[in-house]
């Protein structure tokens, strides 16, 4: 018999870590869940975003003057902005979006402003995956916490399962379902872990940086707030109100080729618009590294000031520069994307399956609770089911608080649905029939509002991929199962199916 | 990217690839000790050509590369169909009764003050050493900002470590003595 390299675990921390890992679990999984569904969804926010709304061509470059058009269009439009941005095309994200404090709109390749900015349901998808549709202070240091208890879930796990390495490609088909879904949840959490690891701290430094920054204020700053995000973020030069005439953005934007020629400019920003005191940033993507982008300062006149240190000032400043893009997998065009998606599906297949491990060991030791394994069931995919609703419902003209009702009501009922049944197969397959109706609903509607947008290859791809998906769940809730069929549970067994 | 680049970042994932492969040959067949230190060897060698070829970002692209590989690989089984989490015994409604049903405020009175010891508390200590830390990091001239992001990530670390450990003690009152000893710790450092 082969022997450990690991070194032996004693009986009682496994028992005692298994124990810590089931009671965090069973007290953050419902929530845990809705928050690793939406990241997963959100991965794709932007292409989501586009298809919600195409009404505007690809562009694929912007031009010095038509930057310069859509910085004078927005001042127009809103005068009495603090901040002007321009979002200039990328290449996995070939839009021109241009605003201010009260909102962006999308342009055209002159810069002038052609509307059509509004993208209800990813807004909706946004504010509940950073903030689970709270208040946003608020909501952001909740889903923190849980970025933080994810962690805790993979100390816990790993501390749980001393076997963890040594099973490492262990995954049973047939047999005891415990034991099936407990490979599964291992094998994927195992491997996967590095991915889990850095979303739950990225996501919890992003949500906890405020409270971190409070503290070090108390302590070290005399109750300066602001010390910690100007050393790390840059503070802005001081104000001057006295009106000038608008900054030269297109001349910034062309020095920016000989200032940083690697650095593929994605974001202006003109600071106090029509002051003295104005200045531009440009956010330059750089492809070889992680951050989100090196700031470059200019002045009015367009002439370069510096840069802010993102790329090649000190370690923290970088590492913060990290966070976003190593969260959200932009780091790697549309291929890092799926993967990062792929990756956020076996998570929630993670969570689930961890709460069915707990019900089908109880429903092992005769204490079986089919109506909350029922309701679980309804969780998992009712979440999943009232995300495409919403989806369809946002494209018959819902938004704002109605999406996030319609969401959070639907989801609760499903899981009251599941409660009352005390069914957990047929709650699952019941919500994935309206997760499968409701993608083809959305799908049908946006061919209807959008015909003329389908020549526009991301509207094509994202329609067939959300096509293909719900035609997906529709077979399976028909009763299609791919593959062999396979054994496991008695004819007699109790119904715990997820 | 330049072409040298792409080749090594194609190397690095298959590198990885193989590493994975190796891996399972190991795991396969243990008691062979060269595949499993060559798995594990071309995996960090796979990294170590990505950070060559486009640096953090290579890395982050070539881990990335490897789980989803490693995920990959169960979802065949995944796909071509799992035994259904069924219970293989039936059900005793009459389960007998635990403490938590005998006496279920007192229960849940634990369970709140557990939830309170290993959530809010936790994170309180692990918020005050991260400020105690990032008095001892700060340099005296130049900018805070790599201790204070070291302070950031350590009170994330540091809170999930701590609830941990809390709930791995079983005894309610030493979880809360220790909890009590670590805040008031903390606090004198990070204020003192």
């Amino acid at each position: 018999m082969a022997t450990s390299i690991w070194p032996k675990s004693s009986k009682i921390r496994v028992d005692r870590s298994l124990s810590a890992h089931s009671v965090m679990g069973l007290v953050i999984s419902a929530l845990l869940f809705i928050v690793c569904l939406s990241g997963t969804v959100a991965v794709f926010e932007d292409e989501i975003g586009w298809w919600e709304n195409p009404v505007t061509e690809p562009i694929h470059t912007v031009s010095p003057e038509a930057a310069q058009t859509a910085a004078r269009n927005v001042i127009a439009a809103q005068p009495e902005t603090t901040h002007l941005y321009l979002y200039l095309p990328k290449d996995n994200w070939p839009r021109y979006l241009a605003g201010g404090d009260d909102g962006i709109q999308t342009a055209n390749e002159t810069g002038a402003l052609t509307g059509g900015y509004e993208t209800a349901w990813n807004d909706f998808l946004i504010h509940l995956h950073y903030y689970l549709n709270l208040p946003t202070s608020f909501g952001m240091i909740i889903v923190a916490i849980f970025g933080v208890m994810l962690v805790a879930m993979v100390i816990s796990g790993f501390l749980a399962h001393p076997r963890i390495f040594r099973d490492a490609f262990r995954l049973r088909r047939n047999g005891q379902p415990r034991l099936v879904q407990a490979d599964l949840h291992n094998r994927l959490s195992v491997w996967t872990s590095p991915f889990i690891l850095i979303v739950a701290i990225t996501g919890a430094m992003i949500g906890l940086f405020s409270i971190v920054a409070l503290a070090l204020a108390q302590t070290s700053y005399d109750g300066d707030t602001s010390k910690l995000s100007e050393a790390v973020f840059g503070a802005e030069p001081a104000p001057d109100d006295t009106p000038a005439s608008l900054a030269d953005v297109g001349t910034a934007l062309a020095n920016m080729s000989e200032v940083a020629p690697d650095a593929d400019p994605f974001l202006v920003v003109l600071h106090d618009p029509g002051t003295s005191g104005q200045h531009i940033t440009i956010y330059g993507e750089h492809t070889d590294r992680l951050i989100y982008g090196e700031t470059y300062e200019f002045d009015a006149e367009g002439a370069y000031t510096g840069h802010g240190g993102a790329s090649d000032g000190v370690a923290g400043q970088q590492i913060a520069s990290s966070m976003y893009r190593l969260h959200f997998g932009d780091f790697g065009g549309h291929a890092m994307k799926i993967a990062y998606f792929a990756l956020g599906v076996a998570l929630c297949i993670i969570v689930a399956s961890g709460l069915n491990i707990y019900f089908l060991k109880r429903a092992e030791n005769g204490r079986a609770m089919p109506h909350l394994a029922s309701a679980w069931s309804g969780l998992v995919w009712g979440t999943s089911a009232w995300l495409a609703v919403t989806l369809m419902a946002s494209l018959l003209g819902l938004s704002g608080a109605g999406l996030t009702a319609l969401f959070w009501l639907g989801s609760l009922g499903l899981c009251l649905v599941g409660l009352r049944l005390g069914d957990a197969r047929r709650t699952g397959q019941l919500s994935r029939r309206l997760l499968g109706a409701a993608l083809s609903a959305a799908v049908l509607v946006h061919i209807v509002r959008f015909w003329t947008s389908y020549d526009n290859l991301y509207v094509l791809l994202v329609s067939a991929v959300f096509a293909l998906m719900a035609a997906g769940f529709l077979a399976e809730a028909a009763g299609w199962r791919p593959g062999a069929q396979v054994k496991g549970g008695s004819r007699h067994a109790h119904n715990t199916k997820l | 990217m330049s072409t040298l680049d792409w080749s090594m970042m194609t190397g690095a994932g298959l590198l990885g690839v193989a590493g994975l492969c190796l891996l399972f040959l190991s795991w396969k067949k243990p008691g062979r000790p060269p595949h499993l230190a060559g798995g594990w060897a071309l995996l960090f060698g796979g990294l170590i050509l990505a950070f060559i070829a486009n640096a953090d970002r290579g890395v982050a692209q070539a881990a990335v590369i490897i789980m989803a590989s490693a995920t990959a690989w169960f979802s065949i089984p995944v796909i071509q169909g799992l035994a259904p989490p069924v219970a293989t015994q039936r059900i005793r409604t009459n389960s007998p009764a635990g403490d938590t049903l005998r006496r279920p405020v007192k229960a849940a009175l634990s369970g709140l003050w557990t939830f309170v010891i290993c959530g809010p508390v936790a994170g309180g200590i692990a918020v005050l050493a991260s400020a105690a830390l990032f008095k001892l990091l700060r340099p005296a001239e130049g900018s805070p900002a790599t201790a204070g992001i070291i302070a950031v990530i350590a009170s994330v670390l540091l809170w999930a470590v701590l609830s941990v450990l809390l709930l791995i003690e079983p005894r309610a009152g030493r979880r809360s003595a220790y909890a009590g000893i670590a805040m008031a710790l903390t606090a004198t450092m990070a204020f003192i």
